[in-house]
């Protein structure tokens, strides 16, 4: 794996985490408009948000460094994850699906990455004093606990049929044996576990803003909370962009800009499911959220099973 | 070294008397110069007689109308190696115990003002070490028997020294039991006499098996009685009556000693005692370590709780000794060991004990608490004897508990694995409880009766406590030198 | 080279003496203790580094109680020593002098009970780790008790810390009875008879195939003695209540060394005194049951504590799971395969150096936290941020160190137990049930490793972040120099072991391949790769399994923090300063503050519930049955057999004698009756018996 290879995917997988992500969510926005019989705003509006944001003033409510700290580690961790995701990059010297910094992190960074964003967030919202980001913090966090299993035991599930914990490993296994059983249950608990990951309804209990006021951002303003929603976004590509490489790496051309093209038709595919199923959902309380996910998480042992089982 | 033996018995017993009519300031001073010096010939004793075996005889045949001219029928005296180790324990611990009640026997003391003159006291005191040296020091069980005899008349009256009416039952309880205990030695020895024509140490090795296990059986009912063991036990907790230097003497380190001492006496000197003698001697041991180890729960008294304590650790001395009898030189060697490092560590903790009711007047567990606070050098002098006699390292008792411990799995088989196992949980059971009681009396917030208290007594109540906590410390090292001598003599 | 181990004893000893002699100076004997400390923990790190760099240093038959009791002082340094020793001078150098100024919050108690036990305690955990005779082991590890507890009861008077204390010392010395008992039997065994370790090896080598319940008896007993101080559950009962009570810097000392002893101990049992077999796999299986087990409990009770230095005693016996988690892993795959095998161990006692940097810190932290404010209760303090930030800033780094937050330390050895406990579900010669087995374990401790970040960033939250409460001042003053640069050393070993793990990792792989029998441990370019500075992981399943790379990864993350504060500062916008928002109402921050026990209720509510009157909050009980000791009347009668037996036998005799005194009359007709009848007697017997 050369250098320039790497330095190049590494551009394109930021490229589509950082610089795309908004223009998916503004389709999800737009086809939330369109369920509500609205016009709704144009596709790039999320960039118009941003934009705006960086330009506004930061409020600051607490001398703490950790308020400008925390909101960018969120979006870099987020952003580090995106490097160890393959997204339909496919090396034909090595024939493996390597992610850019796949010789340097596996899936077990992978998972603690976004332990670091939790963290960022929980951080940020501690950090400005409010007592409503405290409730946000504290209920990020149980979003995290109960909701990283599930995605622990799917990536898991994958890499014990793989036999090894890196990412391109597991495409690589996956694409070669064809559809399996194990496998089909990890993609289905990890899909149930998207709506959280990713932050949608019902499942959107840390930021509720009807509640809590924004949660872990009410005190958020300008650069730090556009850095805060950037993350979210790419937050969105990158755990789409995981589901469809790992769990459904079919087809595969060969031609690298085919692939990333079919990449990039499933995530958005996926991205507007999401925005379905967040759109004609209410919200969850957190207990019930915890209840549900709980048990998901035992019931998704069975997919581990299998794989022990060679199925 | 024959005059200086002589001395060594003379010295205390003459003293005795001249101590019994002093008055005033000498009273005290006089004693104490008396026990420095018996002290001091013993330790030239010692060192004199080491390592080898020694005995020397007066020319004075004193029993020749028994109709023999018997050569171990006279008056002498034996130095070797067991001997030199009791003569330690004795001699030293007597001289902190009568440096201890210069100040403890006076009417300072809260908990029972004595009456000055005290002369009495120190005139029983003296003649029992005087008859304890004897003993240990006598080459036939006839001498031994004599100076047997006399330890038990010294207790009876330091039991019953404060003249009040439990003490005097007290004593006179003692006096019945141990009594009863000799009637057997003396048939014991009427036996030997008949049947060995010898009353030296060694004589039951020429009788015939039979008869040498009936007799061990009668010297070992004799030592039961004296040590307090089952089924003698009864008398030593209600002798803590006594006054506590003659408790933590008498009955902790000295003649309670005697009867195991007699014992070891009888194992180190002949080799072919049977196999059952060793399993009586070592299942009675264990039997006894439990039983008090029970006992210690109900207690509420902190001397009666040392009396059951006592009863138990001199157990482990005859567990250790019945396990030499059984084949294992470790056993012994601890067994013996546990005589030192046991008499130091129960004569600190009874003499701290005693600090403590001199100070505030009481001894039950109850009533004190907090005594960490008030009387500091005291409560680190009870818990340095804690730890030390419930065997924690590096203190004394573990050393000698190890050795018995590592001896009694050595044997093997059924029996010894467990005896062993039940003295581990006695040991066990015995720290728990101890660490419970020192922490209840020790540490807390400071209960009335304590508050009342004077500060720390005088030095010298404090100075044997100092000394006898580097002694906890040290007593391995004092006894390893006799009992390196004493494995390798019988079993090498 | 021995010398320099003589040394540092004599130093720790010697300065235990003289500290006691000075303690009524409070300053003078504070930093002639730092000077003794440093002093020895000099000659260790350089003894340690030699037996590094060269080999294992050995000094037999120092003090020989041959042949009284087969047992002789024996010396033997290897790497797995060389490992603790260490861990043992760094963390004890830090406490010393984090001591200095700490000691002032106990104004009431003397010095006297404080650092001399402290320098003595050092001085027998460095024989403990260095003995490889039994009977010494047993004896330093029991002055290693004894030390110990004399520090938890430090405050006299205060009911809690004699409960703990005295719970802590029966406990323990429980334990170590049944060392006592196992060493025995063992010795019985041996043809010599010894205590040493060598013997013992050769004992159990031979009874694995004669007698083979023996020696899971012999190992069950082993087991109990140090998972006791290991405190894993439910052996570890009394670190919960010990570790809280003792001054601060004492509890970092009995987290970061004295529970790794019990761990030295499992490691040195089952490396180098038990031959690899069958057995070693059985007990491998139970090592990691009992740390997943204490991995679950433990962590879940953490959750629900509000007492910060209890929250991280529970965080203890929760990361002492995961040690135990790894180690028993290696056990069991050892014969089955190495190279896995090597790489668990190696992530055992990985995570437990690490554990030792991180948890000191933390209970140091703690310690600072009850300086400023004189209070463990998290509910009743909040944003000392402002007036700690060096103490916020440690204790951040350590509190995403033991939650596993890459880059730092606790990532490196949490790694190696989550992918080897993993993929051991794809190991070919074991069973299904072991493979499934030690994966749910491996995915409980991913499961946990969350859990201990929400415990750890509840603990944040609630001490340093949030308004100010709980002190008076609003300056900024942090605590004394002496107790911040302890903590900056301890975080900064964090970060270094996280940011370049292949040191370390090195070193354990050294003491793990030394310890066990040769040739047994793979070489360390085969398990961790060449690829410097990272490590690839080579399960012995033929491909490279797992990488972690933290230089480039950090060199990553720097390149993307800088674009994004790039763009972030490209808006150009002004930063202002505002009150807190409260949704448009006046609240005090007094009223409105977010207390400790307010994080994550609902989930802690999932696993409180009552069970037969007692209640488990976090699956943890809260009281435990107190012993009751009575005894029945019968027995009480029974053993005074006085009662029974002496009195009746006594009232007997006397009205024996009563009765017969009766045929005293007084007259003396009767007499000179008795005397007749006497003489007729006799000379009826004389004539008639022959032989007269």
């Amino acid at each position: 794996m050369s250098v320039g290879w790497i330095i190049g995917v590494s551009i394109l997988n930021l490229f589509f985490a950082l610089v795309l992500s908004p223009l998916l969510e503004g389709s999800a926005r737009k086809l939330r408009a369109m369920v509500h019989s609205r016009i709704g705003p144009p596709i790039i509006q999320p960039y118009y948000d941003l934009a705006k944001l960086l330009g506004k003033e930061d409020l600051r409510s607490s001398p703490n460094p950790l308020i400008r700290i925390a909101p960018l580690s969120c979006l870099v961790s987020v952003g580090i994850a995106a490097l160890l995701v393959p997204m339909g990059t496919f090396t034909v010297s090595t024939g493996t699906f390597e992610p850019p910094l796949g010789t340097y992190g596996d899936t077990i960074l992978f998972i603690y990455c976004f332990a670091l964003t939790a963290v960022g967030t929980i951080l940020t919202g501690a950090a400005s004093e409010n007592p409503f980001a405290f409730v946000g913090a504290s209920r990020e966090m149980m979003m995290h606990l109960t909701v990283e299993p599930v995605l622990a035991i799917a990536l898991i599930t994958a890499a014990i049929n793989a036999g090894s914990f890196r990412m391109g490993d597991m495409v690589f296994w996956y694409h070669a044996h064809g559809p399996a059983p194990s496998m089909i249950l990890a993609a289905l608990f990890l899909f149930l576990a998207l709506q959280a990951q990713v932050g949608k309804l019902p499942f959107d209990i840390p930021e509720a803003e009807q509640e809590i006021m924004g949660g872990t951002f009410i005190e958020q303003s300008g650069p730090t909370y556009a850095l805060l929603r950037w993350s979210m976004m790419a937050k969105q590509i990158v755990f789409c962009s995981v589901f469809c490489q790992v769990f459904i790496p079919w087809p595969m051309m060969g031609h690298i800009a085919l692939d990333v093209l079919i990449h990039l038709g499933k995530v958005f595919v996926l991205v507007l499911i999401l925005a379905i199923i967040d759109v004609v959902n209410p919200r969850l309380r957190i207990d019930q959220s915890i209840r549900y996910y709980l048990c998901l998480g035992f019931v998704s042992l069975s997919a581990i099973v299998l794989a022990l089982a060679g199925l | 070294m024959l005059t200086l033996l002589l001395a060594l018995v003379l010295v205390p017993s003459a003293g005795a008397f001249v101590c019994y009519s002093l008055k005033g300031r000498k009273s005290d001073l006089v004693p104490a110069i008396l026990a420095g010096l018996t002290f001091i010939l013993g330790m030239v004793a010692t060192i004199r007689g080491y390592p080898q075996r020694r005995e020397l005889f007066l020319g004075v045949p004193w029993i020749q109308w028994m109709g023999t001219e018997l050569e171990t029928s006279h008056f002498g005296f034996l130095i070797d190696p067991l001997s030199s180790l009791m003569l330690i324990v004795i001699t030293s611990v007597g001289l902190f115990v009568v440096v201890y009640s210069t100040e403890y026997v006076s009417p300072r003391n809260r908990d029972h003002a004595f009456e000055k003159p005290v002369g009495n006291y120190y005139f029983w005191m003296l003649l029992f070490i005087g008859s304890m040296i004897g003993l240990v020091i006598s080459p036939n069980f006839l001498q031994l028997f004599f100076f047997w005899e006399m330890t038990t008349i010294c207790s009876w009256a330091l039991i019953s020294y404060t003249r009040e009416e439990k003490a005097l039952f007290g004593g006179f309880k003692a006096l019945i039991m141990t009594h009863l205990g000799s009637l057997f030695f003396l048939a014991a020895l009427a036996l030997l006499f008949v049947r060995a024509h010898s009353f030296s140490f060694s004589a039951l090795d020429s009788l015939d098996p039979g008869m040498r296990l009936t007799v061990f059986i009668l010297l070992l009912v004799a030592a039961w009685s004296k040590a307090a063991q089952i089924p003698f036990f009864t008398w030593l907790p209600d002798a803590m009556e006594a006054p506590t230097p003659v408790s933590a003497y008498l009955h902790a380190a000295a003649m309670v000693k005697a009867g195991v001492y007699l014992i070891a006496r009888v194992a180190v000197s002949n080799t072919l005692l049977p196999y059952e003698a060793g399993l009586v001697l070592g299942v009675m041991a264990v039997a006894t370590m439990i039983l008090a180890v029970i006992q210690y729960f109900i207690q509420d008294d902190l001397k009666r709780l040392l009396a059951f304590s006592t009863i138990g650790h001199l157990g482990y001395v005859l567990f250790g000794v019945a396990l030499g009898i059984l084949g294992s030189a470790t056993g012994f060697g601890g067994g013996v060991l546990h005589i030192i490092n046991h008499g130091y560590a129960k004569g600190l903790l009874f003499l701290s004990v005693g600090a403590m009711a001199y100070a505030t007047g009481s001894k039950s567990i109850r009533e004190l608490s907090g005594l960490g606070r008030k009387m500091p050098l005291a409560s680190a002098a009870f818990v340095v004897g804690l730890f030390a006699v419930t065997g924690v390292p590096p203190l004394s008792c573990f050393w000698s508990k190890i050795m018995i411990f590592a001896g009694a799995f050595e044997l093997g088989g059924g029996t010894g694995f467990a005896l062993g196992i039940l003295a581990i949980l006695e040991s066990l059971a015995a720290f728990a409880w101890y660490l419970f009681v020192g922490h209840k009396i020790i540490f807390g917030e400071v209960s009335p009766k304590v508050a009342l208290a004077m500060a720390d007594p005088p030095m010298a109540i404090d100075g044997t406590l100092i000394v006898l906590m580097v002694l906890c410390l040290a007593a391995p090292l004092i006894g390893y030198p006799f009992i390196q001598y004493l494995s390798v003599g019988c079993f090498g | 080279m021995i010398n320099f181990l003589y040394a540092a004893f004599m130093l720790l000893v010697v300065g235990a003496i003289i500290v006691a002699a000075i303690s009524r100076h409070k300053e003078a004997c504070g930093w002639s203790a730092l000077g003794f400390v440093s002093a020895a923990a000099a000659c260790l790190l350089y003894l340690a580094a030699y037996v590094f760099l060269v080999g294992k240093i050995r000094a037999e038959g120092l003090l020989s109680l041959h042949p009284v009791i087969g047992t002789s002082l024996s010396i033997e340094i290897d790497p797995l020593s060389a490992l603790f020793l260490i861990i043992i001078s760094i963390i004890s150098f830090c406490v010393t002098l984090y001591s200095i100024t700490y000691i002032r919050h106990y104004e009431k108690e003397s010095l006297l009970r404080y650092y001399p036990w402290l320098l003595l305690f050092f001085a027998s955990i460095v024989g403990v780790v260095c003995m490889t005779d039994m009977i010494f082991f047993i004896i330093f590890w029991e002055i290693m008790t004894l030390t110990s507890w004399a520090l938890v009861v430090y405050e006299r008077e205060n009911k809690e810390s004699l409960k703990a204390g005295l719970i802590y010392f029966i406990v323990t010395h429980l334990a170590t009875g049944c060392l006592i008992l196992a060493a025995v039997i063992l010795y019985s065994y041996t043809p010599g008879p010894s205590f040493r370790f060598e013997d013992f090896r050769a004992v159990l080598k031979t009874q694995q195939i004669m007698n083979p319940a023996l020696v899971h008896g012999i190992l069950a007993l082993f087991f109990i003695g140090f998972v006791t101080k290991a405190s894993t559950l439910p052996f570890g009962f009394w670190l919960p209540l010990a570790h809280p009570v003792a001054p601060s810097s004492f509890s970092a000392v009995l987290s970061g060394v004295m529970i790794k002893a019990g761990i030295y101990g499992i490691v040195r049992l089952f490396c180098t005194i038990l031959p690899i077999s069958g057995s070693s796999q059985t007990w491998g299986v139970i090592i990691a049951l009992f740390g997943t087990f204490s991995i679950f409990i433990g962590t879940m009770s953490a959750l629900t504590q509000d007492d910060s230095k209890r929250l991280m005693a529970f965080h203890s016996i929760g990361q002492v799971g995961y040690m135990f988690l790894g180690i028993g892993a290696g056990f069991y795959f050892l014969p089955v395969n190495s190279a896995l095998a090597a790489i668990a161990l190696v992530g055992g006692l990985f995570h437990m150096i690490n554990h030792s940097w991180f948890k000191s810190c933390l209970f140091l932290n703690a310690g600072s936290v009850i300086y400023k404010t004189g209070t463990r209760d998290l509910n009743q303090i909040g944003g000392l941020f402002r007036l700690m930030p060096w103490t916020g800033i440690t204790a951040l780094i350590a509190s995403l160190s033991i939650s596993g937050i890459p880059p730092f330390n606790g990532f490196a050895s949490k790694l190696l137990i989550f992918e080897s406990s993993i993929i051991a579900g794809k190991q070919v010669g074991a069973t299904i049930l072991a493979r499934g087995l030690f994966v749910i374990l491996g995915l409980a401790a991913i499961f946990i490793s969350a859990v201990t970040l929400a415990s750890f960033l509840k603990f944040i939250n609630s001490a340093f972040l949030g308004k100010l409460r709980g002190v008076e001042e609003t300056s900024r003053s942090d605590v004394p120099r002496s107790m911040q640069i302890p903590q900056g050393i301890l975080a900064l070993l964090c970060v270094l072991f996280g940011v370049v793990p292949l040191l370390p990792i090195t070193m354990v792989h050294k003491a793990i391949s030394g310890a066990l029998p040769v040739g047994l441990c793979p070489a360390f370019a085969s398990l961790f790769g060449n690829v410097w500075p990272g490590i690839s992981l080579n399960f012995g399943m033929g491909r490279v399994s797992g990488v972690w790379d933290p230089l480039w990864m950090i060199m990553a993350f720097l390149i993307l923090v800088g674009v994004v504060s790039f763009v972030a500062r490209a808006g150009g916008a002004k930063v202002r300063e505002v009150e807190t928002w409260y949704g448009g109402l006046q609240h005090l921050p007094a009223d409105t503050a977010y207390r400790g026990h307010s994080f994550y209720r609902p989930f802690k509510q999932i696993f409180t519930f009552h069970f037969k009157g007692i209640e488990f909050r976090g699956l943890y009980p809260t009281t435990f049955p107190r012993p009751r000791i009575s005894m029945p009347q019968g027995v009480r009668t029974f053993l005074s057999l006085d009662q029974w037996f002496y009195y009746p036998l006594g009232h007997l005799f006397m009205r024996l004698t009563r009765g017969l005194a009766r045929s005293h009359t007084g007259h003396p007709q009767m007499y000179l009756l008795w005397i007749a009848v006497g003489v007729i007697l006799v000379i009826t017997i004389l004539l008639y018996f022959p032989g007269g």
